[in-house]
């Protein structure tokens, strides 16, 4: 599976969304579902599922679907 | 990074009071219904009642724990009652436990006003008096919240406990060492406030005017405010990291470790935090599940509610880890050999 695909997953298990809805506009700011404990999920499985650690910056500016992939992308993993 | 290391000190018992009265977990948020709330917390149930203070709940707590380990109360040298409750603003609660409790004069009285990680704040200060004092042996700490309901919100996860932990330090026993560390982001300080009836906000005329929070909630000045975001960013990456830190310091594997007394701030914020140090389910005890979240008194309530049974008789390795309101947090390591648990006291 590639990393999108993982990184895709994520979302459609946290908001339950199919991949055709995720882009650059599924963010905090358009989704009514993005409180803090749909973020805390976010962030917790990308941790898990990229072996990555985020500092409390990166899991508070993890507000969109691209931000999320620039700040994985900064901890070393491709997309 | 503040590392603390003592010897000949030991956790001599810990005693838990809570109220009677069973408050249940109800949900006035139009995104999540009860039940949705209730998997999202971990809390079903907490203990509640406007009859008690923290004090009266830790004076409870003490009063147990002294007749269980036969200590003469002219014998406490060190009493500390930490809290974001206090029964005033002054004098200190730990001067009113003080009378109350009936110890003798040279004993020594502080306040620490902490939350989260107020148990391993005040059992830290604690053992740094006791081994530093000349012929001080014991310590009493109290540690416990007691929000009153006009301060309150109906859904708010906080239950009312308070505890007290028996120190005790002989400079000639043989035990192993206790570990502990502790630290502040105070640029953070505002992620859990209550932001009046200080002296930077004193009450006023307005002090209750409901008014429209980043939540879109409505509260009054003596009513608490979270950023829930920033506490969780907090809470996940700093908890980790502080075991991590004292294991590597101290130079042991905290898997080897027998139990994690997490502060119980809600289930999905705890189990991300055990995930991350890879810990298994039955290593991490949960009191939060019928007692909420109850602050400086959560790490100790969970060792009575959880391990009392499995602690009688033996001995286990325990780490304690709290982080909240400061923002602060602390983690420390203790061997708990043949400790004193009380049956948890309900008033």
């Amino acid at each position: 599976m590639s990393n999108i695909e993982i990184y895709n997953g994520i979302f459609t298990e946290v908001f339950g969304v199919s991949a055709d809805a995720l882009g650059a506009s599924f963010s905090k700011e358009n989704n009514d579902q993005w409180d803090s404990v749909h973020q805390l999920s976010l962030v917790s499985l990308a941790e898990d599922r990229f072996d990555i650690m985020l500092d409390p910056e990166d899991i508070l500016g993890f507000t969109s679907y691209e931000k999320g992939i620039e700040i994985i992308r900064n901890q070393g993993v491709e997309f | 990074m503040a590392f603390l290391r003592f010897n000949g000190i030991r956790v001599a018992g810990v005693a838990a009071c809570v109220p009677e009265h069973v408050e249940p977990t109800v949900s006035t948020s139009t995104a999540y219904d009860r039940e949705a709330y209730m998997a999202t917390t971990g809390i079903i149930e907490k203990r509640w009642s406007n009859e008690f203070t923290a004090s009266d709940l830790c004076q409870a707590a003490a009063e147990k724990l002294l007749e269980e380990l036969s200590w003469e109360r002219d014998s406490i040298d060190v009493l500390i009652f930490i809290s974001q409750t206090p029964d005033y603003i002054l004098p200190a609660t730990s001067c009113v436990l003080h009378g109350k409790l009936g110890f003798r004069k040279g004993c020594m009285c502080q306040d620490i006003s902490l939350g989260c990680s107020g148990w391993v704040y005040g059992v830290t200060t604690a053992m740094s008096l006791l081994q530093s004092g000349v012929g001080m042996r014991r310590a009493i700490v109290l540690s416990g919240d007691a929000r009153k309901a006009a301060y309150e919100e109906p859904d708010q996860l906080f239950g009312y406990a308070g505890t007290a932990t028996a120190i005790e330090f002989d400079p000639d026993a043989v035990t192993s060492p206790i570990y502990s560390e502790v630290g502040t982001d105070g640029t953070g300080y505002d992620a859990i406030i209550r932001p009046q009836g200080g002296t930077r906000n004193p009450i006023d005329e307005h002090t209750f005017d409901l008014v429209e929070c980043e939540d879109g909630r409505m509260r009054h000045g003596m009513q608490t405010r979270m950023k829930g975001m920033d506490v969780f960013a907090f809470g996940i990456t700093t908890a980790p990291k502080s075991i991590k830190q004292l294991a590597k310091t101290a130079g042991f594997d905290y898997q080897d470790y027998d139990y994690f007394l997490f502060h119980q701030a809600n289930r999905k914020m705890n189990e991300v935090i055990r995930t991350k140090l890879k810990l298994p389910e039955d290593k991490v005890p949960y009191s939060m599940t019928y007692f909420g979240n109850t602050s400086s008194a959560s790490i100790p309530l969970t060792l009575v509610t959880q391990l009392r049974d499995k602690l009688t008789g033996t001995c286990a390795r325990l780490i304690g880890c709290g982080f909240g309101v400061g923002l602060s947090w602390g983690t420390i390591a203790f061997e708990a050999d043949h400790i004193v648990v009380p049956e948890l006291i309900e008033l």
